[in-house]
């Protein structure tokens, strides 16, 4: 009998234990900054209530700001933060800023906490998510006059503005110059073609030898085969009505070279792909010198620099019978729906884009700004790597294809699809094969988009 | 496991003396009850709100479709439906999960119980030796030490610095699908202090009379490992075996920082399906459920050890009777 109570007990223990994990996700995330607002969403309320119906100017108002980004962007935008307060007194900011890992996990756990930020930064994969759940308000007044409007149509879901494009990238590469003027290369250029990018590798790898590798293995980021179904005149890889449009011979086509290209030694190999992280200083395959080249957002220009300076070059996406590149609003500035102070953050928003001053403040750390106004009065004031970045662009702008939001639903697709390559890659699984699973995921999604 | 129990028996010998003094002020005896409750408020609250609370809202959410952005909606039991009918992670997530657990357990208890007995002896220092063994486990589960884990199974890690010394050639440990989850499962049971530290007390608890009778008789080591040392470690080893297995099931950090639940998912244990399904698909009503089915399954799990300790744990207080 003791026994059975004691057994009893210690399952009751036990599933403590794992409740309090099942648990976890309500308090674990919000909590760095947060806690205290988490836990009286009514007193700051009414707080602002009492404080909001005159919406006055002189009335102090304190706005919760939110963006992931590098250090170099962290620095600009506290100061530039700092800039707006001292031009407005009575705003203040509460700035929560991270690295991009986990930004957008925090960002929904405050969503449903009720307490997300007044100004969130916004990624294009998540715009119509959020938009469709109504989260972000209309901010439709804000003075874009200077901002083109291919580029503010992004940010716009059925004609009106939510987000805000802050600055625009090109997709394109980057590549080791010092390594290829080394070896006698012929460089990659804006307007390479498939054929050049292949004659590239076998010829790069010829000299490298065994240890080293030609291009990182991006095979598996859905970028890399959105290029090159647009350069084969395939269109996006979804529909206008956002369903799923892989074509499947383009894409075995794509896999079995990569595949191929990984065999030869010319793509980085599995493992080594695996352990591979976009600009970090060690693990980077690029910056450490494993390989020569890989794709690139003109953005990312600045910090590749900083890492290396004067080390590396850029050349678009290779070129089919179309250009693969696009050119991506690289961020937003939405502004929260249930935000007690939406025109304050507007506001602050106007400023952001159109102001000359703060874009100095700025500079580049945003992409490329939208206002053609201020990147006029940016350019003479330009580093080499910024002009590396805007040439960078206005090279790929030509042959740039339409840059189009995931649809709504398809925000994490790309994780799955990953997960789907990287099985080729090992050689856990052939183009075809993976090409079903790939579909099955698919059926998935669309499923659970339409639920 | 023997310390809380001899505090009770000192607090049972301590309460008559007490409340002779305090026979006059306990006139009004409703107040008492009421007076322990208050003293237990700080955490009566926290496992009301904090623990209890979210427990039940879990299992609400686990009959939802939940995706954090939006108001749940009612599903019923559609989630648990499909987690056992059409969703195949599950099936995969759950092996990968089983192997962990069935490898780390006994691994990293035998591991234990060995430095346990090593450090259980007169030696000068042994403090300092405990102490420095312990240490890994202090900072066990934190980032910072799946970080360096990282690193040193990475390509150009440490353990390929000392293959290369003998001219092994190493490859990336965490990024072969092959070995991922091994590296895993090493540095699980490199975290075997709080395990050792129990082993230390049981070991010190068993009477020195028991060894000094059995090697007059002429009891090898060995045998008195076998015959004293097993046997009246046994309620500890099961202690420490349930704790474990728990903690197991559970690994998260680990697999999220180290490999990420990769290369190909080769580590995507089941928390870690858990943790995107709610973090990166919003999927919080299906997450919810992922987690009370594993709630359910470690309540299997354990009630099977216990069930199963009556042919193998010994009670010296219930006479040796097993």
């Amino acid at each position: 009998m003791a026994s059975i109570a004691r057994t009893w007990s210690a399952v009751l223990a036990s599933s403590m234990l794992v409740a309090a994990l099942a648990a976890c996700g309500n308090n674990n995330n919000s909590n760095d900054g947060n806690g205290a607002a988490s836990a009286s969403p009514s007193a700051s309320s009414s707080a602002s209530s009492s404080a909001s119906p005159s919406g006055a100017s002189g009335e102090p108002v304190k706005l919760t700001i939110a963006w992931w980004g590098s250090q170099e962007r962290h620095d600009a935008t506290q100061k530039a933060l700092q800039q707006y307060t001292a031009l407005h007194p009575n705003v203040t900011f509460e700035s929560q800023f991270s690295g991009w890992d986990g930004y957008f996990d925090k960002l929904a756990v405050q969503n449903s906490a009720g307490n997300a930020p007044d100004i969130i930064q916004m990624d294009a994969a998540y715009v119509n998510d959020y938009v469709g759940r109504g989260l972000l308000a209309d901010i439709g007044s804000i003075n874009t006059a200077d901002v083109d409007p291919s580029v503010l149509a992004s940010g716009q879901v059925d004609g009106k503005l939510y987000a805000m494009p802050l600055g625009v990238a090109a997709l394109g590469m980057v590549y080791d110059k010092s390594v290829v003027d080394k070896l006698g290369l012929t460089a990659p250029s804006f307007d390479w073609t498939w054929d050049d990018y292949y004659a590239f590798g076998e010829a790069a790898k010829a000299k490298l030898g065994k240890d080293k590798y030609v291009f990182e293995d991006q095979s598996a980021d859905l970028v890399d085969y959105t290029a090159y179904q647009y350069s084969m005149g395939k269109g996006y890889i979804y529909s206008e009505d956002g369903k799923f449009a892989i074509d499947k011979d383009t894409w075995i086509e794509y896999m079995t070279k990569m595949s191929e290209l990984r065999d030869k030694g010319i793509l980085t190999p599995a493992d080594l792909t695996a352990t591979d992280k976009e600009l970090d200083p060690q693990l980077d395959n690029v910056v450490n010198g494993n390989a020569i080249a890989r794709h690139l957002f003109s953005n990312q220009v600045t910090a590749i620099d900083a890492l290396k300076p004067d080390t590396y070059a850029y050349a678009a996406l290779p070129k089919g019978t179309e250009g693969g590149g696009w050119l991506k609003p690289s961020m937003f500035w939405s502004v929260n729906a249930k935000s007690s102070h939406a025109e304050e953050a507007k506001a602050f928003i106007d400023w952001f884009i159109n102001d000359t001053d703060v874009a100095q403040t700025l500079g580049l750390t945003r992409g490329t700004p939208v206002s053609s106004k201020v990147v006029e009065s940016l350019t003479p004031n330009f580093s080499e790597a910024d002009k590396k970045s805007v040439a960078f662009l206005n090279s790929v702008t030509p042959t740039a294809q339409k840059f189009i939001n995931d649809p709504q639903g398809w925000g994490s697709f790309k994780n799955d699809y990953k997960t789907i390559v990287e099985e080729i890659q090992f050689k856990q699984t052939t183009p075809e094969q993976a090409y079903e699973k790939l579909l099955k995921k698919a059926d998935e999604y669309a499923a659970a988009a339409k639920g | 496991m023997a310390k809380p129990a001899a505090n009770a028996a000192d607090r049972a010998r301590s309460v008559p003396a007490l409340s002779d003094k305090r026979i006059n002020i306990r006139t009004r005896r409703w107040e008492s009850p009421i007076a322990g409750y208050l003293f237990l408020s700080p955490w009566l609250l926290g496992f009301l709100l904090l623990t209890l609370g979210p427990i039940c809202m879990s299992f609400y959410y686990s009959l939802t479709d939940y995706s954090l952005l939006a108001a749940p909606n009612w599903v019923g039991w559609d989630n648990y439906h499909r987690i056992f009918m059409s969703d195949d992670t599950f099936p995969k997530t759950l092996k990968i999960t089983f192997v962990f657990v069935l490898l780390t357990v006994p691994l990293r208890l035998i591991f234990a119980l060995l430095i346990a007995m090593m450090l259980n002896r007169n030696v000068k220092g042994i403090s300092f030796y405990r102490t420095m063994v312990y240490f890994p486990s202090l900072i066990g589960t934190s980032i910072a030490v799946s970080i360096l884990w990282k690193n040193i199974f990475g390509r150009n890690g440490f353990i390929n610095d000392v293959l290369g010394f003998f001219g092994i050639a190493g490859k990336s440990w965490i990024a072969d699908p092959h070995y991922s989850l091994y590296t895993l499962i090493l540095m699980m049971v490199w975290q075997f202090g709080s395990s050792m530290i129990i082993f230390l007390a049981g070991l010190k608890q068993i009477s020195r009379d028991l060894y000094e009778a059995s090697s007059v008789d002429g009891a090898s080591k060995i045998r008195q490992f076998f015959t004293i040392t097993l046997p009246l470690l046994s309620p500890i080893i099961l202690f420490n075996m349930v704790q474990t297995t728990i903690n197991s099931f559970q690994m998260f950090t680990q697999a999220f920082v180290v490999t990420n639940g990769g290369p190909v998912h080769s580590t995507y244990v089941y928390v870690m399906y858990l943790y995107e399904t709610a973090f990166t698909k919003y999927q919080m009503g299906y997450a919810s459920a992922l987690a009370w089915v594993l709630l359910v399954l470690i309540g299997l799990v354990t009630a099977l050890l216990f069930w199963s300790s009556r042919y193998w744990v010994f009670y010296e207080s219930q006479g040796g009777k097993r």
